[in-house]
């Protein structure tokens, strides 16, 4: 893939919806969890600060305060959202029979959460007054279930994993795009527009963009006005959302403006090596520390273990979303099929500084796809 | 009408321009943060705030968090200003040169943001001394009594104290909101350039977007009403016509609203704008000037008059600067709006099947309000 003009539709005219019977799935997903749990009535809240936990369950995208869907063990879920003016699009986008407007959230939760064997999530991402008087209502401690609606959304559906394999390759796209738009003298946020732009009108509704330019980087920041310049390393995480968050793919790569030092890509080689040390060993049942000591490992033959730690590294990778898992030294987690996650052993190195390498694989029951077509090498504008 | 989305990451354009806020206003700032905590009785200040709400914090940091996770706080005493911020160490070292308070990083995965707070307050000798608290009520559930626990004699409700310092906004502040507003001003007249039957939503968003992006956006919101939305119920209080592109294609002669919140420089500005795909049928170029019309009332005296009364006109307005919504935060005031505040007013107007979105960011004055930038033309 060389092309670095922008395609007029990718993943936009999909024929994946977020239909009911997709919904139903999920809702299924969660049921079985909610038994497990013992769970009757699980009251899946979402905030601004957490808007994907009701997408999820609801495929409605919050713009307003707060929305909260509620799923019974045995019944039909209720979708609630706090703005009257959002009701109509609420029940345009959500597939949820029962959508309904309720302008006192904390008051409908707390009479909720008095049945016996209830349950809700994310109230620690509502302000304390919203979560005060949820307990309040209730008449005590609220029960909170965030991990169970996480387990049950581990495991991602054949829809949600066909969303993934679209944002990865708007990833791919926008990287590329920025490949070509680069130019000397272009300040970093321009840059990022025109990658931004290429995702965007892929489809992609938002994009967790970070991307650093310097001779000497020291970590992947938000992007600055300071202009591009020769001899500089471009270090990206493009991260493209397809409908929510919790369908993102992220891409970590570097490009060099202007051919790169021998240095650079002998460092880079090292991270291509940790990378595939780590993938080799992907599949159900391999614990997460394990991938992460894979590329830990590569990356200490080389003689820079001490960089392997905070505050130079802290995850080699991570899901998105809902469901996520973190690549945490202390994970040991065993990995499943249907994951989804990037993997980057993005390292600090003291001579040529940051670089980054990562691809969005999902798990399958043999071993894992990549969603990634990049090559692995640095990019050299020359 | 309460908009709060909130993005996953804000990562437009970061930075302090010296020339645009120098140093000079920041100490002027503060001098006056000191004076309103000296008139309160006040012997410090703690702020807080999150992505949803980082006004507060930024007013005495310029930090905006950019990630749902990475909430801060500030403290302000007579003699000095530091902030912790839920950041890890590698990620303060390209915050820093863009704030301008001493600041400490408190890694998100160790969770002790409290902690640290706790060790200035201590430090500091502030425990059982009378400390404002703006932000409280914003704070996560397991924050907040984890913040106040710190002081064994309770704090001092400071939310009133730090929004009304922020309403007024300095020389320096209009000039950013002024340019934040050309900004959002040419975006609208690129879009409306831009729009063509067939398009989808979703590509002219797009658009929009790089469009900001390429201006310097530190964030932006785009957000768009077709002729085939419920017009928003007229009266007091009247409901939000904008929502997240579709994808619907574009019609010849559709009336399409569009809603553009724009971020530069930490301050926000708002404007909503007709665009008439080919140009407006007469009917349609009669409700837009109509409109206008009404906003110009409303631009005089916030509140509301002849033009909106009853009928099929809606408006809303509310404070903007470092939040997007922020006091003055009355809907229908009667009463002029004060010298220096920033409001957003909108107007929607349905006229027969016609309709009409016009909304501007205005500085206010006793005498009536002025648009912050020229408005583009082309669009309608």
């Amino acid at each position: 893939m060389t092309s670095a003009t922008v395609p007029a539709r990718t993943g936009q005219a999909t024929a994946l919806a977020v239909d009911r019977a997709e919904i139903d799935r999920r809702h299924a997903a969660i049921r079985k969890v909610m038994a497990e749990d013992g769970i009757d009535v699980f009251l899946i809240y979402s905030s601004p600060l957490r808007n994907y936990d009701v997408h999820f369950a609801a495929n409605y995208d919050l713009i307003g305060r707060g929305a909260l869907v509620v799923l019974p063990l045995d019944g039909e879920p209720v979708l609630y959202v706090g703005e009257e003016w959002d009701l109509e699009r609420a029940r345009r986008v959500s597939p949820l029979g029962d959508v309904r407007y309720e302008p006192d959230l904390a008051a409908l939760c707390g009479s909720l959460l008095k049945t016996k064997n209830s349950a809700m999530t994310a109230l620690e991402w509502a302000g304390s007054t919203f979560a005060a008087e949820v307990k309040a209502a209730a008449g005590g401690a609220v029960r909170d279930a965030s991990p169970t609606l996480e387990r049950s959304a581990t495991r991602k559906t054949p829809v949600e994993q066909a969303l993934i394999r679209e944002a990865a390759a708007l990833a791919d796209t926008s990287f590329l795009y920025a490949f070509d738009k680069l130019t000397e003298g272009m300040p970093e946020f321009e840059l990022q527009a025109e990658m931004e732009y290429a995702m965007r009108k892929g489809g992609a509704v938002d994009n967790f963009g970070l991307f650093t330019s310097g001779k000497h980087n020291r970590a992947i920041g938000l992007v600055t006005d300071k202009p591009i310049e020769n001899g500089d390393l471009l270090i990206f995480e493009i991260t493209p959302a397809r409908l929510s968050r919790n369908y993102s793919a992220q891409l970590c790569r570097t490009m060099s403006m202007g051919a790169a030092r021998p240095a650079v890509v002998e460092k880079f080689n090292i991270l291509t090596e940790a990378l595939e040390a780590g993938l080799a060993i992907v599949k159900p049942g391999t614990l997460v520390c394990d991938l992460v000591s894979a590329q830990d490992e590569v990356i200490s033959r080389y003689g820079f273990a001490e960089y392997c730690k905070p505050p130079y590294m802290r995850a080699r990778g991570h899901g998105f979303g809902i469901g996520r898992t973190d690549l945490a030294p202390k994970n040991k987690r065993p990995l499943e099929a249907g994951m989804a996650m990037i993997v980057h052993p993005n390292q600090y190195f003291p001579d040529v500084g940051y670089l980054a390498l990562g691809e969005m694989i999902i798990v399958t029951e043999t071993g894992y796809e990549r969603l990634c077509v990049l090559d692995r090498k640095v990019y050299q504008k020359v | 009408m309460s908009l709060v989305r909130v993005p996953i990451l804000r990562h437009g354009l970061t930075k302090w321009d010296k020339a645009l806020l120098p140093q000079s206003d920041v100490d002027h700032r503060l001098a006056q943060v000191r004076d309103a905590m000296r008139a309160a009785g006040l012997d410090a200040l703690l702020v807080y705030g999150d992505m949803a709400h980082s006004g507060g914090l930024a007013y005495l940091t310029n930090f905006h968090p950019f990630d749902a996770r990475m909430p801060g706080f500030a403290l302000v005493t007579p003699t000095k200003l530091e902030a912790v911020l839920k950041v890890s160490s590698r990620d303060l070292g390209f915050i820093a040169p863009f704030i301008w308070a001493p600041a400490q990083p408190s890694d998100f995965l160790a969770n002790d943001l409290a902690g640290q707070v706790r060790d200035i307050i201590v430090r500091e000798g502030l425990e059982t001394k009378r400390v404002g608290l703006a932000g409280a009520a914003l704070m996560p559930p397991a924050l907040q009594p984890a913040i106040t626990e710190i002081f064994p004699a309770g704090v001092i409700d400071a939310d009133g104290l730090i929004d009304t310092l922020r309403r007024k906004k300095s020389a320096a502040e209009r000039g950013i909101l002024r340019l934040t507003a050309t900004k959002a001003e040419a975006i609208v007249d690129a879009v409306a350039e831009h729009a063509a039957a067939g398009m989808t939503e979703t590509e002219l968003a797009a658009f929009a977007d790089y469009a900001a992006r390429k201006a310097g956006a530190q964030d932006v919101e785009f957000l768009m009403h077709s002729q085939h939305d419920r017009m928003p119920a007229a009266g007091a209080n009247e409901s939000f016509p904008f929502r997240p592109p579709a994808e619907r294609a574009l019609e010849a002669h559709e009336q399409l609203g569009v809603f553009l919140a724009l971020q530069y420089h930490g301050y926000w500005a708002e404007l909503s704008q007709s665009i008439f795909i080919g140009g407006p049928r007469p009917e349609q170029k009669e409700a837009y000037e109509f409109c206008v019309a009404a906003f110009d009332e409303l631009r005089g005296r916030i509140g509301r008059t002849a033009k909106l009364e009853g009928g099929v006109t809606s408006f809303w307005t509310h404070g903007i600067g470092l939040d997007r919504e922020e006091e003055p935060s009355s809907t229908d005031r009667s009463a002029a709006a004060n010298d220096g505040e920033m409001v957003v007013a909108h107007v929607a107007v349905q006229r027969n099947e016609a309709r009409a979105f016009f909304g501007r960011t205005i500085v206010s004055a006793p005498a009536g309000g002025t648009i912050l930038a020229a408005p583009i033309t082309k669009s309608a």
